[in-house]
């Protein structure tokens, strides 16, 4: 009876393991497809590294990154190109608007300006209260054109171009933020950049590997 | 009155409860196995409460325990181990998550526990399903024997 028992455990596990893999197989992850996009890369075009990160302005860890991904262009000058993709999660009542807030700055070539403002204020905005009136102050604290800047909140196009951004990330099975592409590979969470991100870019440009978990504490 | 009651919980109760616990844990673990497995390692490193060179072993196995139990719990295979083992998981779970302080989050931060396309569960939500999933698990462990489970079908055949 035991070995009829665990037989029968056997085959299950066997059935279980399998179908996974059978299902994983057919699903293969896909690397996001290249868009440039002039507004929202900051880099040599020809750098030899490539960091696409999808990104939530309401997001705490999102912020965190931040302080890594300027520590690594700060390592390695003129090597990394930063590729920037809107990816705003359902469960942060802000993102939608803040995302578009920060597309409209970018037709106006002040992207990463716009983003560095969120993040800095993060909290600020992020509290319950609409935060329509802090996005104008910012907007208007960059120098940026009021006039085009409301209307382009209030276009629905803008919120689609955003919604576009998110999808490429979903077809590629990100579903947390932030989460970066190095010249393909995934790496999720900003405590996972610090910890396999330099390691990684050294492995892209031949570089002697060195400890990156440093970078890790200096971001969490 | 105490008849039906009996029966309830003599019958009824163990197959919801087993399909309740089961059932959360096979989503829960097929939905992460079919991710990319760094996604699973960034909510893990999310959560501060473990050492981070035991995430990547711990994103590794635990979703294959989830789906692997979760099964034997639904089926009722080794019914008595494989929900008390899930029962002891999830309290282990629920006690990351208060350790991790993001039980006093406010209501728009979710776990992303099943993916950004399930359902959106806010931490003290999923620490409440935590804790019913625990006792749940306690409970099955009692019974000697539980109606409709491989076990019993295992062990009639054998006779």
């Amino acid at each position: 009876m035991k070995r009829r028992f665990a037989a029968a455990g056997v085959v299950l596990v066997s059935v279980l393991v399998s179908g996974v893999l059978l299902a994983k197989k057919g699903s293969d992850v896909t690397v996001p497809a290249q868009q440039p996009s002039l507004t929202k890369t900051k880099g040599p075009a020809g750098a030899p590294v490539e960091i696409l990160e999808y990104s939530d302005f309401q997001c705490p860890a999102c912020q965190r990154a931040q302080a890594v991904l300027q520590s690594l262009d700060a390592k390695y000058p003129g090597q990394i190109r930063f590729v920037y993709r809107h990816f705003p999660l359902a469960g942060h009542v802000w993102s939608g608007i803040a995302h578009q807030a920060a597309e409209c700055a970018a037709s106006q070539n002040r992207f990463w300006d716009y983003h560095d403002v969120l993040f800095k204020n993060q909290t600020l905005w992020s509290a319950p209260q609409n935060p329509s009136d802090s996005l104008l102050r910012y907007a208007r604290d960059l120098g940026l054109n009021l006039d085009a800047f409301g209307a382009c909140l209030a276009d629905e196009t803008v919120r689609g171009r955003v919604q576009a951004d998110k999808q490429t990330g979903v077809d590629a099975q990100v579903n947390s933020t932030p989460t970066f592409f190095i010249n393909g590979e995934r790496v999720a969470g900003h405590i996972e950049l610090g910890l396999k991100g330099e390691a990684i870019i050294r492995k892209i440009l031949n570089l002697e590997p060195s400890g990156g978990a440093a970078e890790a504490k200096s971001g969490s | 009155m105490k008849t039906a009651v009996r029966k309830f919980f003599g019958f009824s109760f163990p197959i919801l409860a087993r399909i309740l616990l089961g059932g959360v844990f096979m989503a829960s673990g097929l939905i992460k196995l079919l991710e990319p497995a760094a996604n699973f390692r960034a909510v893990l490193y999310g959560y501060d409460a473990l050492p981070a060179a035991w995430v990547p072993m711990i994103a590794l196995v635990v979703p294959w325990l989830e789906w692997i139990l979760g099964f034997f719990v639904v089926s009722g295979y080794a019914l008595r181990a494989s929900s008390f083992l899930l029962g002891c998981f999830a309290f282990s779970l629920a006690a990351v998550i208060a350790l991790s302080g993001k039980l006093g989050l406010d209501a728009s931060q979710t776990c992303g526990c099943f993916g950004e396309s399930g359902p959106q569960l806010t931490y003290p939500q999923i620490f409440f399903l935590d804790i019913v999933n625990g006792c749940l698990g306690l409970f099955l462990s009692r019974f000697r024997s539980s109606p409709l489970t491989l076990d019993r079908w295992l062990s009639c055949s054998a006779e």
